[in-house]
């Protein structure tokens, strides 16, 4: 093959050119191609919204945005946010009957015995909140946090519980918690999905990418794993040996191609996707420069512990930052590492929680503190949990002597900071033993209505219509908390 | 727009979910053509009223029922009727949704729901005009329906496009010309067979002048193998088709089979009846064939919980509810799920009408096991045949068994069965091994297995064993045991014998820990030893109860373990009867564990039958089987039990019996391990068998759906508003299977055809396939759907028969462009005033690409594939499992032969909007978002079909450069590229050649990763220039389009 001899390709370049500049547009102009792709909604055809437009909720909201940072596995709330000292008196007896009667354990068996806390705790701030020494930098900004002690779950197995948390059912198939936001309020970040997820700890959660799933809303609405090693969202780089010259060039002629498509066929849907090519060009940019933390300065990436080029929390949770700072409605973190049953070392509460807390203390006060600084926190509802609590009783599997909790569904802890949650509030009780709550219950769906209402949005009626029924995250229940709420 | 709960807007960026502000809406355009206030009366009432005064008592409000004619005249707790027929004025119903009384006013101002000025206009019309009231227009039996008038009868080429076209005339709107024929056999291609047609059969269609040119198109199609592969991606999504069980674990397991099975039964043609018995209910026919039990597999791709601590009961109820709402769904499009918890709001579906459904499915053997029995073994005629010859050659050793088993002669005081323990035996003499654990576990010991290894049996054609014919594998992540215990003979230990196992580490995933774990009848789980790291704590470290022997054997060979009985605190005279085998992490191969001794092995079973009885009665006859356990404790055996117990005892312990059985034993073992063999040759698929008669469930409504809240007993039935069930038929699968192709079924055919349409309409007459109840949206031509269903069911259920007559109707022939007018007056083509557009599915995105650049295996049937993608998309948890991308042709065979994991499927279908097939999918929403764009720019996938597009052009287009570009044009498009569009191409290929020539690095990477090294004499710069070209057309709106 030879190549072109170059005064034939001169010629044939100056004909399209003259062509499409000379006519071609005007005839596209016609159809509001031109609107489009200035990305007003406003301009669109009939009938067709672009699903991440923003959108008002149902009352004036207090969060815009939300970071959950899930512990996935589970962190015992008695080692961390709920004081018990009962349990430190009675380590090591038999637990009393009541523990026993009509429960189910994922592991324990026979009669266990009671597991005191290896931690001291300290009250922290003017709240006087009880924290443990684990958590020594969260402790140092309890004054932000709201504390709930008495949240409660119908689910006692990983995948359930995680579904149940983020879709409002334990079984598989509805959207998540941010799919649901997402579609009611849109997003506010126009070169970023408006829904992300961040994985640290080297696994998805047990429910796998069902936690963050659609559901059966639009898959538009599904949350997009962004990766910090490899392309940050799938497929985002251009192929080997393409520039971004190279690329420009190749869109350029697409959207000539699809414009005169567009012109003959009279589709919305080619003038759509004309506009979607150039969302993904300016995405090729925008994705990885936000996922990029080395732009942070030397005092921020200290202040998280983060390690630019490495997969950890730390990481996480400074890009949660950056992108909720770029308008991202919901930022989801998952960390894998605290299903801590005392099997071993790698799952106890000896070596493995003061490790995992080690990981994530410093960063998520950084983050915290962070969003405060740049006057984002107000607006920004940050939320920390797990799937379910652990039991006061000691595991023991098959006489293993590490000490570790086993799945506890009754009772667990969580907190919230910024974005309308009442700072500085310990909410609930739990008994003596740290078995059960006695007042202030919160159920998993209680929350979810709670945290929609910071979000401005009423849980009853943001439903949608799937097989004949108006579904919704809380299914049939949920009601709110007021006191959680500033 | 109710259907969002808030406001967003006129719909979002779908196409065909979305219902506009224009274009004519579902109902009135129903209203239109039959001027019927009774049909359109019904869903305004629905969507407004059921919830509280429809068919759930427990929610219905005020004793007042809207969704039956009865209630509608019937008075209510206020003592007034809502409706007085003919007068609106004397209608207590409209005085409620039109009085200004806040108190009063129906729908209650804060329900969140209310009615449209319209809406009550036409309730007070339907009241004045007698209130006549008609049940839900699809529980109405299917009817014929005369053929409308038309304005244009020449057009219509059959009965379709007379009520499409008379559905047009009322709205004053015209029909559209037909396609091109490029546009017409690429359209059609893509709908009847799933491929793009080639330059060559679009040259060959566009030469054929004579009449049926068309048809003849069409007849090729359907003819297709590949006809059955692209119809089967439909069925697949409703039969929820995966790889994998779902849930936590997502194991994989073998359904292709059943995937095959559909394929080839859509190629010939199956009728949709016997498609749908077979599905449902193959087991149950007489004599089924493999085939038949293989269709059953449709109901086996229900989700299996291998989670830890799950209980297994709640999972198969789950399963069973998931067949309950699959089975309505596909076939009835009624929302059954709805009434599991509560009698459902809107369809009259009570809840216990769902239990009697879900009563019908609760007797399958299936209980959410973790080898997910029962299973079938599909083999070829060799397999077959070798599989008769052993079971007969097995049988007549059964009987040779019997026979020796009734013909022994056993003495009470037998002197030959003295117990060894009691005579102590000798220890001088050679030491031999007597294994415990070799080729299967001590007969009668209880197994347990934590953390999920399971009980997995190797055969020495897999990888030796150290002893015997097989040997134990398992792989876990962390610790993870397997162990015997309340073995009914124990192991007595003996001076000077030994504890001996022989143990295999994985080189390639080497544990860190391994531990066997002895009991004794003395004193328990206190005898340990492990070799390689310390990280199972159970005992106390240093002593016999948790011993270091030293680091792990070397990996990759048998090593032979062996433990001195009294450094793990065994005793001579200790009994062992139970016996763990521990690890962490790694593959672990364990074989022959047992003792060696000096005592003969044989002498430590010789005991006497007194003696034996004693012994096991000691134990509570522990691990007998019940019968002879029962036997054994009986206080007066009947003479049946005691030749039952005398029986088990000759067969298995009586000394001079057991020589003349060992061969036979030995003769069977070996038949057993070549039956074995040929069993894994061939492949085993989940099915559906029931239960025997005397292990039969009983069926309860379950309290709010709970499995834990078991109401009173239901016995099968089928829901009372539908046709009846079966005269004669039996009251099983096979009955309702039968019920549901029954011909006065009024929602099969309806439901069926519907769906067809969808796929050739881009959306259903009646948009919401998944609901025909009074929630669905109302069929745009009632009548027209109809006429197909009969059409159908008179055609013998032929599918391809269906699809021929929609293909070759007018309506669907139209040319798709629309001009403004048509946008402005029907939008989404409710109407069919033009040609079906729209995206084209998610295998296809992918199929056609490596189609058209040449790429396409056209390789049928067989294990599923993995095809390229991305690192680190299978991160699971509790599995060491990985994506292995497929080598040569398997790398690009169709779509749907990707392997399917539930919880993480093949990322850029997902980005399509494939779902990931845990239920039922009825329908696909499609999108159009920027991450699409990424999979057909970037995805290694596609830069490979654009290079391989690239050189086809530069092969086949010769050295003129518009030729290149006007061949890949045609090989995207099918019709001629028009001369501005081949001019967009040579102007980006030049551009990019100047760009590229100067980077030759870049122009060699771009041209050839991951296809491979350019055929000699091609200039990187040049391919590289076509390959960014050939991206762009796999990337044009009309390429990703079926138009």
């Amino acid at each position: 093959m030879q190549p072109y001899p170059a005064p034939y390709l001169d010629h044939f370049r100056s004909i399209t050119r003259r062509h499409f500049l000379g006519q071609c547009r005007i005839g596209v102009g016609a159809i509001a191609l031109a609107s489009l792709m200035g990305g007003a909604a406003s301009a669109s055809p009939p009938g067709r919204v672009d699903p991440f437009a923003p959108r008002p909720p149902h009352f004036p909201a207090r969060a815009k945005r939300v970071i959950w940072l899930h512990m996935a596995g589970s962190p015992p709330q008695q080692d961390l946010f709920d004081y018990k000292p009962l349990l430190n008196k009675l380590n090591g007896q038999p637990c009393p009957d009541e523990l026993l009667a009509g429960e189910r354990f994922a592991f324990i068996k026979g009669h266990p015995k009671v597991l005191g806390s290896p931690y001291k705790f300290a009250r922290h701030g003017q709240s006087g909140a009880w924290i443990s020494e684990l958590m020594p930098n969260l402790a140092s900004i309890a004054d932000d946090l709201t504390i709930v002690r008495s949240m409660r779950t119908d689910q006692f197995n990983h995948a359930p519980a995680q579904l149940f948390l983020y879709t409002g059912s334990p079984l598989l198939g509805r959207p998540s918690f941010g799919s649901w936001v997402t579609y009611g309020l849109g997003t506010e970040a126009s070169d970023l999905p408006g829904f992300v997820v961040l994985v640290s700890g080297n696994k998805t959660p047990s429910a796998g990418k069902s936690v963050w799933g659609s559901g059966f809303l639009p898959t538009v609405f599904q949350g997009v794993q962004c990766r910090t090693s490899g392309d940050p969202v799938l497929y985002v780089t251009d192929p080997d040996g393409m520039d971004r010259e190279s690329r420009r060039g190749s869109l350029d002629a697409l959207r000539r191609l699809n414009e005169l498509e567009a012109e003959r066929s009279g589709a919305p849907e080619t003038a759509t996707r004309i506009s979607q090519y150039e969302l993904a060009f300016r995405m090729q940019v925008s994705v990885p420069d936000v996922m990029d933390i080395s732009r942070e300065s030397p005092e921020t990436i200290e202040a998280y512990g983060a390690a630019p080029g490495e997969t950890r929390f730390a990481n996480n949770c400074l890009l949660a930052r950056r992108l909720v700072e770029r308008g991202v409605r919901f930022v989801q973190l998952f960390d894998w590492g605290w299903d801590t049953h005392g099997t071993g070392p790698y799952d106890d509460i000896i070596t493995q929680l003061p490790k995992k807390c080690g990981e994530t203390d410093r960063p998520i006060a950084a983050l915290i503190t962070d969003l405060k600084r740049r006057g984002l926190l107000d607006e920004t509802l940050v939320v920390w949990s797990g799937e379910f609590g652990r039991t006061c009783m000691n595991e023991e599997r098959n006489g293993s002597t590490f000490l570790g909790r086993d799945h506890h569904p009754h009772c667990f802890s969580m907190f919230m900071a910024g974005g309308g949650a009442r700072p500085g509030y310990v909410h609930g009780e739990t008994n003596e033993l740290g078995s059960r709550i006695v007042s202030g219950d919160v159920h998993v769906h209680d929350l979810q209505a709670t945290i929609l209402r910071l979000l401005g949005m009423d849980h009853e009626r943001l439903t949608y219509r799937f097989q004949g029924r108006d579904f919704r995250l809380t299914d049939v229940h949920g009601r709110l908390v007021p006191e959680l709420m500033a | 727009m109710r259907r969002f709960g808030i406001g967003i807007g006129a719909g979002v960026l779908l196409t065909g979910v979305a219902v506009g502000a224009r274009g004519p809406r579902p109902e009135a355009a129903a209203a239109g053509s039959s001027g019927d206030l009774a049909r359109d009366v019904r869903p305004i009432l629905s969507n407004t009223c059921f919830k509280c005064h429809g068919p759930d008592p427990s929610a219905r409000k005020a004793e007042l029922r809207l969704d039956t004619a009865a209630g509608l005249v019937s008075a209510a707790e206020s003592g007034k009727a809502p409706i007085a027929p003919g007068d609106r004025g004397a209608s207590e119903l409209w005085r409620r949704i039109t009085t200004d009384d806040p108190e009063d006013r129906m729908p209650p101002p804060d329900s969140g729901r209310f009615l449209t000025p319209e809406q009550i206009a036409t309730i007070g019309a339907w009241i004045d005009s007698g209130a006549k009231w008609k049940n839900h227009w699809s529980f109405e039996p299917v009817l014929r329906h005369p053929l409308p008038e038309v304005s244009d009868p020449a057009w219509c080429r059959n009965e379709i496009d007379r009520f499409v076209l008379a559905r047009l005339d009322s709205e004053g709107l015209e029909h559209s010309p037909e396609a091109d024929r490029a546009t017409l056999i690429r359209r059609v291609s893509l709908d009847l067979i799933g491929l793009p047609p080639t330059p060559e059969e679009v040259d060959a269609f566009l030469a054929d002048t004579a009449p049926g040119a068309y048809e003849r198109v069409v007849d090729r199609l359907l003819a297709s193998e590949h006809y059955g592969e692209r119809w089967a991606r439909v069925w697949l999504d409703l039969a929820r088709y995966a790889d994998t069980k779902g849930y936590e674990k997502d194991a994989g397991r073998t359904m292709w089979p059943y995937r095959d099975w559909v394929i080839r039964a859509l190629n010939a043609d199956m009728p949709f009846d016997r498609f749908t018995i077979d599905q449902l209910a193959g087991d149950l026919v007489p004599n089924p064939t493999d085939d038949e039990l293989l269709a059953t597999a449709f109901h086996r791709n229900t989700m299996t919980n291998d989670e830890g601590g799950t209980d297994n009961e709640e999972f198969r109820v789950a399963a069973v509810k998931d067949r309950v709402s699959t089975t309505m769904s596909v076939w009835t499009g009624l929302t059954m799920n709805c009434a599991e918890c509560h009698t459902h709001k809107y369809d009259p579906l009570t809840q216990t009408e769902y239990y009697k459904m879900f009563a019908f499915f609760d007797q399958s053997q299936d209980a959410d096991r973790e080898d997910d029995a029962p299973t079938h073994a599909f083999g070829s005629l060799e397999q077959t045949a070798r599989l008769a010859a052993i079971d007969a050659e097995t049988a007549g050793l059964g009987r040779q068994i019997d026979e020796v088993v009734a013909t022994a002669v056993v003495a009470l005081d037998d002197t030959q069965s003295t117990p060894a323990a009691e005579t102590g035996g000798g220890t001088a003499g050679p030491r031999a091994d007597f294994y415990w654990i070799d080729d299967d576990t001590p007969a009668g010991a209880p197994r347990i297995d934590e953390g999920g290894l399971g009980w997995r049996w190797v055969w020495n054609d897999e990888h030796p064993a150290a002893t015997g014919t097989r040997s134990l594998v398992g792989s876990s992540a962390g610790f993870s045991q397997r162990f015997v215990q309340d073995a009914p003979i124990p192991l007595a230990v003996h001076e000077g014998d030994a504890i001996v196992a022989s143990v295999w580490l994985e080189s390639a995933d080497v544990s860190r820990e391994i531990m066997l774990q002895i009991h004794t009848v003395r004193a328990g789980w206190a005898h340990r030893a492990y070799w390689g790291e310390n990280l199972l704590n159970f005992g106390a470290e240093g002593t016999p109860e948790r011993l270091a022997l030293g680091p792990l054997p070397a990996p990759g060979q048998w090593v032979r373990l062996e433990v001195a009985p009294e450094s793990i605190g065994l005793m001579v005279g200790d009994e062992i009867d139970g016996l763990a085998l521990s690890q962490f992490g790694g593959t672990v191969r364990w074989d022959g564990v047992g003792l060696s001794t000096r005592q003969p092995p044989d002498e430590r079973w010789r005991v006497d039958m007194a003696d034996w009885e004693r012994l096991l009665r000691g134990r509570g006859g522990a691990g007998l089987p019940e019968a002879v356990r029962a036997a054994l404790l009986a206080e007066h055996p009947s003479d049946e039990q005691s030749a039952a117990l005398r029986r088990h005892y000759v067969r298995y312990f009586h000394a001079p019996a057991r020589e003349r059985l060992r061969p036979l034993e030995e003769s069977l073992a070996a038949l057993g391990s070549e039956r074995g063999a040929v069993v894994r040759a061939m492949v085993s698929v989940p099915v559906m068998a029931e239960l025997s008669t005397d292990m039969r469930r009983t069926t309860h409504r379950l309290e709010k759906g709970s499995f834990l809240s078991p109401a009173e007993e239901v016995t099968p039935g089928v829901p009372e508003a539908l046709n009846a069930f079966p005269a004669g038929a039996p009251l099983n699968r096979l009955g309702l299977a039968e019920w549901i192709v029954a011909r006065d079924n009024p929602l099969t055919a309806r439901v069926f055809v519907n769906r067809h349409w969808e796929q050739f309409f881009g959306r259903g007459l009646v948009e919401t396939l998944e609901d025909f109840g009074a929630q669905g949206t109302p069929p745009t031509h009632p009548e027209l759907l109809d006429w197909l269903a009969l059409r159908f069911m008179e055609n013998g259920w032929s599918m391809k028969q269906l699809c021929r007559t929609i293909v070759t109707s007018a309506t669907y022939r139209q040319d798709s462009d629309a001009s403004p007018g048509q946008l402005d007056a029907d939008l989404f083509n409710t109407l069919l005033g033009r040609g079906p557009r729209f995206r084209v599915e998610a295998e296809l995105v992918r199929d056609q690409a490596l189609a058209v650049s040449g790429l396409l295996s056209p390789k049928m049937y067989g294990p599923p594939v993995y095809p390229p993608q991305p690192e680190g998309i299978w991160q699971v948890v509790y599995s060491g499992e990985s994506w292995m991308p497929s080598k040569g042709e398997d790398a690009h065979r169709r779509g749907l032969y990707t392997y399917w994991r539930r919880t993480s499927p093949y990322p850029s279908m997902t980005t399509f909007d494939a779902p990931s097939r845990e239920v039922c999918t009825p329908r696909r929403v499609r999108t159009n978002t920027p991450l699409q764009a990424f999979v057909t720019l970037n995805d290694p996938v596609y830069v490979e079909a654009a290079q391989a597009l690239a050189r086809r052009m530069m092969a086949e287009g010769g050295p003129i450069a518009s030729e290149r570009a006007r061949r890949g044009l045609r090989l995207c498009l099918a019709r001629e590229p028009r001369r501005e569009e081949v001019d967009v191409i040579l102007e980006l290929v030049a551009d990019q050649y100047e760009h590229f020539k100067d980077r030759a690095p870049d122009a060699t990477r771009l041209a050839t990763e991951p296809l491979g090294p350019l055929p000699d004499g091609v200039d990187p710069a040049e391919a590289a220039a076509w390959t960014v070209a050939a991206n762009v057309m796999l990337n044009m709106d009309e390429f990703l389009t079926r138009k």
